[in-house]
């Protein structure tokens, strides 16, 4: 019995069609990569999932957890969501809301995946589980780092303790230094409480560093789905080839050397920002 | 957020709203006091006396150079005092005193009736958007913005006090006579201000509810487990009434100075009565101490609403956000 | 252009606009019956083939009233978003083009304006000069400075930031001919669109004005005029009051329609956001 189950997932906008025929299984505590460049429908394929896609876009196919098909009423779904499936979102700034405290936002979560079992999960130990204080559970989303804030939305996921969890380029935001320690903090997160992962990215090297199996995802179809050291170290498809060559940073050597005196020089330059009206 | 933040908001706000009074008066006395020339010429007309005339300069305190009539008009402003009205005899605050008791009221009835209505509707509409009931709200509020209040006050009148005889067709008896008989002649007054100002309201508020409806936080809080009604309920409305409330501090600023038109159609003896006699009586003083209170109305309502503002979104005190 | 005919109420709104206007303007040349000619006996009059809609307590031809108070509304309402654009935009474009202490000004002074509605401007000019016509058109005028003042800097600094504004920059180009050879062409269909809204929000400016007595005089007549007249008899004679305040409802509509519209067809991002004029 797998967790999560999808066969022949299409998403159709009008006549274009942006992901067809998609299928995958995710047992237990699997970490599954879902791999492509932008616009490929990596995103929407989570979105279907979970049951949010946008208005206008019309969904075929079929999704189970727990082999039971997800309910199609939009009540049932949310509430399905809400204890079972975690979500982290690419731009942390926007997916919090900017008016309430993030501490309240989680709190929201918690009410909402309190699946009345006896294991009661509270606000504080949440906060220092993602590595946040409780003092930041106080503070709105502008007032808080980009790491921080993708740190809220991760407790927020977190607090239905979901079997799944969705990661949408968790770290596309953020600076390199903060993309490995958001990356350590779910894979960590995802150990312990044995959690399965969705995570879907652009960049190989962190679905090289967190997932066992990985799909490779061009035009809203699966071209190459595999174990991911067998995906990427010998990749079968071009396009998959043609990914992996393309994530090879070589830099060309600088071959000229400078001619004559400099052309530009600047020193101690500084730009402020007066606050406009 | 820290308490100096905002104290140090509040009164930055404070400063502004005295400095728009401060100029308001400058102006009012410029235009009032030293365009016509003589002011007790003006008021008396080119036949009068020069007995009377030198009396009311007198009065007036004409023979001070105009600086320090301004300096004392605004000081005795502070004091309460307005001066006093040569026609009615009478100190202008006490006059403006009283007539505020209908102008007051039937403004801030007017707005609450606004809001109530307004926002309802456009949050409706917003949920409901393209469907039926969603054009049904947005050709009423195109209607209601293009329809003149004092001419709905006109309609009003004509279905509900001389049709069907519910409420009067106008006039006022005073709060301390019968506060029943009052309140009911503030009713139509009121429903005719709030008309336009409620199409305006639910037509923004609709228009910031659908660009809310499509952001981020609102998929985040679906994510968590809400039903999208419940997204938009939880976190949809107070983003979107940012918007609004810009918008509001203005509308409900000239609601203040349109009731004195629409107190014509109902004969109601507010501050615009006061305002018109004074003006076919050339009455400077008591017009130049009307005009600011009105200002002081338009201009302590934006400040409430610049205030309220602060209070619904935290990122304007912390600076993100100017 | 194409798309423009395919906005069903763009075309209702100019249309309905255009049609008014038009009988606006034929009441310089011809009108059913001269407006100023009283006949008592012939008051009252229900509408007839020969008075379409009737006459008023002086025997005068409603529907010849009505498209001369159209003009009035009209010319005043034109003038005072002349007033609002002449003097609006150019203090926008500057705060926008040069920032700083001349930014701040304009806003400061767009602030204070705004302390001043038409009612309280027009309650001071007609205290000192009588009421007129023109007092509405500078109450109104005055009050329109400070949204276009607003709309042009807001459009302006949109634009400013875009790439082929700073290569003018560097070609040479001055704040002033930034101002007007690379910003306010770029802004002009947003103030083509403020312009329409606030011709329709002066016109009711201008009812509620002559209304009160502040505005247009007779023997000239308005829309708000006509109405001031009829209400005293508005509870035994409805009608006298119902025409003129239909005509406005129906002109205010038509050009909401049309801003509205014109907003769709000129910049399609903005598409369903609804006006959101302010009453002066």
């Amino acid at each position: 019995m797998s967790l999560l189950s999808v066969e022949n997932l299409a998403v159709h906008f009008g006549t274009h069609a942006a992901v067809a025929d998609i299928s995958l299984s995710l047992e237990r505590g699997e970490r599954f990569g879902i791999i492509g460049e932008s616009g490929s429908g990596k995103t929407l394929t989570a979105l279907a999932i979970t049951g949010l896609l946008p208005e206008g876009a019309i969904m075929a196919g079929s999704i189970c957890i727990d082999d039971q098909p997800v309910p199609t009423n939009e009540r049932a779904m949310a509430r399905l969501r809400g204890k079972r499936i975690g979500m982290v979102f690419q731009e942390p700034m926007t997916a919090l809301n900017p008016l309430m405290p993030i501490g309240d936002q989680i709190g929201e979560a918690i009410r909402l995946g309190d699946t009345g079992g006896v294991e009661h999960i509270e606000l504080p130990m949440l906060l220092k589980e993602v590595g946040l204080e409780n003092r930041h559970g106080q503070r709105y989303a502008h007032q808080l780092s980009g790491g921080q804030r993708q740190r809220a939305m991760i407790a927020m996921a977190l607090a239905s303790q979901p079997d799944i969890l969705i990661a949408d380029e968790p770290t596309s935001a953020l600076d390199l230094i903060t993309q490995r320690l958001v990356l350590d903090l779910i894979s960590e997160l995802c150990t312990r409480r044995q959690m399965a992962l969705l995570f879907i990215s652009h960049d190989l090297k962190s679905v090289g560093a967190l997932c066992s199996r990985v799909a490779v995802v061009h035009n809203g179809r699966f071209v190459e789905v595999g174990g991911t050291g067998k995906v990427f170290g010998a990749p079968q498809q071009d396009y998959t080839r043609r990914l992996v060559a393309a994530a090879e940073f070589k830099m060309k050597p600088v071959t000229r050397p400078p001619i004559g005196e400099t052309l530009l020089e600047v020193r101690g330059l500084t730009r402020d920002y007066r606050q406009g009206g | 957020m820290s308490a100096s933040r905002m104290i140090i908001f509040v009164l930055r706000r404070l400063a502004g709203f005295a400095v728009t009074l401060l100029v308001a008066a400058v102006v009012v006395f410029f235009l009032l006091d030293l365009l016509p020339g003589d002011p007790a010429q003006f008021i008396l007309g080119i036949n009068a006396n020069p007995e009377s005339l030198s009396q009311l300069r007198a009065q007036m305190g004409l023979d001070a150079p105009a600086w320090q009539r301004l300096f004392i008009w605004i000081w005795d402003m502070l004091h309460g005092d307005f001066g006093q009205s040569y026609t009615q005899n009478a100190p202008v605050a006490e006059l403006i005193g009283e007539r505020l008791w209908v102008t007051l009221p039937l403004s801030i009835l007017a707005m609450i009736i606004a809001t109530a209505v307004g926002l309802p509707l456009g949050i409706l509409a917003a949920r409901r958007r393209g469907k039926f009931l969603d054009t049904g709200i947005m050709v009423l509020a195109q209607t209601g913005i293009a329809i003149p209040n004092f001419w709905f006050g006109m309609l009003l009148v004509l279905l509900f006090a001389v049709t069907l005889r519910w409420l009067p067709p106008g006039g006022f008896i005073s709060w301390g006579e019968d506060p029943v008989a009052a309140a009911r002649a503030l009713v139509l007054p009121s429903l005719a201000l709030a008309l336009p100002q409620a199409s305006i309201l639910a037509r923004v508020m609709r228009t910031a509810l659908v660009d809310v409806q499509g952001q981020d936080f609102i998929r985040t809080a679906r994510a968590k487990g809400m039903t999208m009604g419940e997204a938009v309920w939880r976190h949809g409305v107070r983003n979107a009434l940012l918007p609004v409330l810009t918008l509001l501090g203005l509308q409900f600023a000239f609601l203040v100075a349109g009731t004195i038109i629409v107190e014509n159609v109902f004969y109601l003896p507010g501050l615009g009565r006061l305002i018109f006699t004074a003006i076919s009586q050339r009455d400077l003083i008591l017009v130049r101490g009307a005009t600011i209170v009105l200002i002081l109305a338009v201009t302590a309502t934006m400040l409430a609403i610049d205030l309220l503002y602060a209070l619904v979104d935290p990122r304007l005190l912390s600076g993100a956000r100017q | 252009m194409r798309r423009a005919f395919r906005h069903p109420s763009l075309i209702l709104g100019l249309a309905a606009s255009g049609l008014f206007a038009l009988l606006a303007l034929v009441s310089l040349v011809w009108t059913p019956y001269p407006i100023a000619e009283i006949d008592i006996g012939r008051r009252f009059l229900a509408p007839s083939l020969a008075h379409w809609l009737g006459t008023d307590n002086l025997g005068r031809d409603l529907a010849s009233l009505v498209m001369a108070g159209t003009l009035t509304s009209f010319v005043v309402a034109a003038l005072a978003v002349t007033i609002g654009a002449g003097l609006g935009v150019p203090l926008g474009l500057a705060a926008a083009a040069w920032g700083g202490a001349v930014e701040w000004a304009v806003l400061r002074l767009s602030d204070f304006v705004f302390a001043f509605p038409a009612v309280i401007v027009a309650i001071l000019i007609t205290t000192l000069f009588g009421p007129s016509a023109v007092n509405a058109i500078l109450a109104i005028g005055i009050f329109n400075i400070p949204v276009f003042a607003r709309v042009a800097r807001g459009g302006a600094l949109s634009i400013k930031t875009l790439d082929f504004v700073a290569a003018a920059r560097l070609a040479g180009l001055g704040n002033w001919a930034i101002a007007f050879r690379h910003l306010l062409p770029n802004i002009a269909s947003l103030i083509i669109v403020q312009g329409t809204i606030q011709l329709s929000l002066g016109i009711l400016a201008e009812a509620g004005l002559s209304y009160i007595g502040l505005g247009t005089q007779p023997p000239a007549t308005s829309l708000g005029l006509i109405l001031r007249d009829a209400q005293s008899l508005f509870l035994l004679h409805p009608s006298l009051s119902l025409v003129p305040g239909l005509a406005i409802v129906i002109i205010v509509v038509a050009l909401n329609l049309a801003g509205d519209g014109l907003r769709d067809v000129i910049d399609p991002r903005l598409k369903h956001q609804g006006g959101t004029g302010v009453t002066p």
